[in-house]
Formats: structure tokens, sequence, C-alpha cells
């Protein structure tokens, strides 16, 4: 399957999603105008891989400075679908990275959340 | 709550733009691009918009008094810069404390340089940008005879005194199609109505993506709230979440609304205001009473349940539906709202938010 590169923009985070180099990133500020128009893609892009591939790990390191409400959402439509990828093989190497500062409060929290909503392993790295 | 009584109060008045408090020269640029935003349709007149926010702001922070306490610090004055487009065009206000003794001076100066016609005021701009004789502040007075160049008619000006020291200055140009009327004074009627509630950031007219992040900006240049604290990514988040829903609900041709920004002793409230259809105020409220009256654990199982519930993308609005609850989760204190008719089918709906 190939790989889904979108470049960061000052309102949307960099996606780097890439099989051949077992490289799955989200990373930046996700303030979309519209968040189904951007993130849409992406969450097509996961299903259809996990349909494909029910056998590949899928360890997404998510490192978001900032989120509106409409791109927590949709983030979690895409946490939802790797948590469902975990479910069908429990493959030990699926997980979820959350990168975050140890002082941002609002991150730290949030993935907290995440954590405690989706069932497969979810992992709070702080950057500092 | 006020703010359908602010956005019929200035009726005359399609979009304004109103900001309080202590300015410093960071906020220049914000402001210039805040007013780039604005569909001015006439390019010409979009130019002198730009070039007079610019002069008309900095006069302030160049020429406003300023106390001895900061002088060793920032250059930080105390004002209010306004702009609005009214039917004919655009006005833009400032007010700022100068010393009284300076105040003098400078009502002879616009006396003198309001009975100027064009060709004397480029004479006049051209004498006085030779004149050796520069103020401490370096303008020499070039600054004025500019704004006077590029405005239309008449400066009109007000100075009133606050002490045997301090005045305060008002003062409007004017970018107006038609020079039969002059426009009313309302530099004045925007500072009342700032300083009497406390409000450090107003704005009525249209509201849109761009703009949002555009006040973020400003807001962050001008406010002393670190956007990188806990309190100020709160703040922040209140700020973006609120000003989108008045854009992305708002049920006017134009996502037209109101912003307003209030220091209320230690704490900011933050409001905004659209026009709804009347049919879902009902919703509106009932789903706030519930975000309302949800303790921490009740507003986590609500989180959860539409979180989950919602994992549609065809039925996804693209606003997701859980900014309030996510707003909720972040303060201690109620949301307040409140609709007022504007018609059979049509309400205003104001919401406040205090942190």
């Amino acid at each position: 399957m190939d790989a889904l590169i979108i470049k960061i923009t000052k309102e949307t985070p960099e996606i780097i999603f890439n099989p051949k180099d077992d490289l799955y990133s989200i990373k930046g500020k996700s303030l979309p105008e519209n968040a189904v128009d951007f993130y849409k893609p992406i969450f097509d892009w996961i299903s259809n891989f996990s349909l494909n591939h029910p056998n590949k790990n899928i360890a997404l390191n998510v490192d978001i400075d900032y989120m509106n409400s409409s791109s927590i959402k949709l983030l979690f439509f895409i946490f939802n679908t790797i948590n469902k990828h975990y479910q069908t093989n429990k493959n030990a190497n699926t997980c979820i990275n959350w990168f975050c500062s140890k002082d941002d409060e609002l991150m730290v929290n949030k993935g907290n959340e995440f954590k405690e909503l989706l069932d497969l392993p979810f992992y709070i790295k702080f950057k500092n | 709550m006020d703010l359908y009584k602010y956005y019929t109060e200035f009726n005359n008045s399609n979009e304004i733009f109103i900001l309080y408090g202590d300015f410093s020269d960071e906020i220049t640029s914000h402001l210039s691009d805040l007013n780039s935003n604005l569909n001015a349709d006439d390019k010409k007149i979009s130019k002198r918009l730009s070039y007079l926010t610019i002069e008309t702001f900095q006069n302030i922070v160049r020429h406003g008094y300023q106390s001895v306490e900061e002088k060793n610090s920032k250059r930080i004055k105390k004002g209010m810069f306004a702009y609005t487009k009214v039917k004919d065009g655009f006005i833009l206000g400032t007010v700022n404390e100068i010393k009284s003794e300076k105040a003098e001076v400078l009502k002879t100066q616009l006396e003198e340089l309001n009975q100027l016609n064009e060709v004397e005021l480029k004479e006049k701009y051209i004498e006085t940008l030779y004149r050796e004789d520069r103020t401490e502040n370096g303008g020499a007075g070039v600054g004025l005879i500019s704004v006077l160049r590029k405005s239309t008619g008449n400066i009109s000006y007000i100075f009133e005194p606050i002490n045997d020291k301090i005045s305060r200055f008002f003062f409007q140009s004017n970018l107006i199609k038609s020079t039969d009327t002059t426009p009313d004074f309302l530099t004045e009627k925007f500072f009342n109505l700032m300083s009497e509630n406390d409000i450090v950031l107003f704005r009525k007219g249209i509201f849109n993506h761009s703009y949002m992040l555009l006040i973020t900006e400003l807001l962050d240049a001008k406010l002393n709230v670190n956007s990188d604290s806990a309190y100020g990514k709160s703040f922040f988040f209140i700020v973006r979440e609120l000003l989108q829903n008045i854009y992305q609900h708002s049920k006017t041709n134009n996502n037209e609304g109101v912003f307003l920004l209030r220091e209320d002793q230690d704490k900011l409230n933050i409001c905004c205001g659209n026009f709804i259809e009347s049919s879902k105020t009902k919703l509106i409220s009932t789903y706030i009473d519930q975000l309302n009256s949800l303790d921490k654990l009740g507003l986590k199982e609500l989180y959860k349940e539409k979180l989950f519930s919602q994992m549609d993308f065809e039925n996804t609005s693209s606003s997701g539906g859980i900014g309030l609850l996510e707003i909720k989760k972040l303060v201690n204190s109620q949301i307040y709202y409140n609709f007022d008719t504007v018609s059979e089918k049509m309400s205003f709906f104001s919401i406040k938010v205090s942190i």
C-alpha cells in the first residue's frame, strides 16, 4: 500500500503513514477549518491498511501541540481504528505513543483521557 | 450579558473592532493583518485604511502619556483603538492620555490643519518634513499631517482633562465616499462602552476561520497571558472554540456575530453571540443546562458517550459537536447563555465563559 504523506502547515499537522519504513506519525498543530476534510483521507487510509494487513504492526506516534475540538473527535476516530486493529490480532507492537511536554497540563490530560477510553497499549512519553 | 444590545446599539456600523487598555508596538502588525481581512471593495480605500490603521495606532504608542514608572521598561501606553465600517466608508478612532501642556499645542496644530485644503496640506507636509525642530518623539507633526491627507474631510477631536497634568485626547479620522455628511463622533461612544464595562476587545461583524486565527494572535501579543502556561492554553482554547461557534453556527448570510472580552477582577470573561434559528433554542438550552449540572465524573461519562456514539463521518458536523463539553471540562464555573428574540424564526444566542 502506498505511503500517505501530508506536509505540515500553520493549521494542520504533518502526517506520515509509511508501511515500508514502519513509520506512522502525526506531528504539529491541529486547527483545520474543516476537520472532516482534513482527517477523512487519513481515516480511510488507516481503515484500508488495517483491512488489508491485519497482521501488520501500527505503532502510531502522536506529537500535537494544540488541537481544536473537531480535531479531537476525528483523531479519536483514527485512534479507535488502530484500537480495533489491535483487538483483531493483539499484536504486541501495535500501540499509540502520545508525546507531550511534562509541563503541558492540557496535553497530558488529553493523553490520559484517550488512554482510558481505548483498549490498546497507549504510552504517554514526555518530551522534556 | 448585553451582546444583542451592543449589536443593535451601533446599527449603522456593519463592522466594528475596538481594542482598549495597554498597548505596545508589538500589536501594530496584528492590527494591520486584521484590517486586511476586512473587505474594502475599493483597493485605494483599502490601502489608505491600512496606512491609517498603522499611523493612528502608532500615535498612541509614540505620543501617549507615559508615567515615570513605565519609562524604563517597554513602551506601554493606555488607550483605545477602533475602526468601524459604516454605510459610505470607514471611521478610525483613537483615545490616549497626553500631558495637558502638550494638549494645548496639539489643539492649535489641529485647528490650523483642519483649515487647509489639499494643496495647502501637501505644502505643509513638505515644509514639516524638512523642518529641523523635531519633537522628542521624532514625529514632528508629519504623521498627523499624513493622516489628514489620507482622510476625507476634517479630523474630529476632543480634549478632556483628567487632572491638572493629564488630558484625554479623542481623535477620529474618516474615509467616507460622500463628503456631504459628517459622520457621528463614534470614538467617544466606543470609549464609554469599553471603559465603563472593562471591555478589552469588542468585535461586531463577519467572522471566519482566518479572522479567528488573527484575533487569537492579537490577543497573544496584547494580553498578559502566557500562552504556554496551563491557564493560557485553556484560555486560548476557549477563545478559538467560541469564535468558531460563531462562523460555524451563525444563521445569517455573512456569519455575523459579536465577540467581547471583558476583565472581571481576576478573571477574563469570553462572550460570543450569533444568530440562530429559533427552533434550535430548546435543544441548545437543554444541552448547556445538562453540562452545567454535571460533576467531573458526569462530564467524563458524557464525553465517552459522545466520542463513541457518533463515529460517522457522513453525519459528523465540521465542528465536531464536543466543543462546549471540552470547554466545560476546562472551567470550574457555569456556562452562561441567553436568547434574544429577533423575529419568529430568528433568535440571537449569547454565551459567556469565565476563566
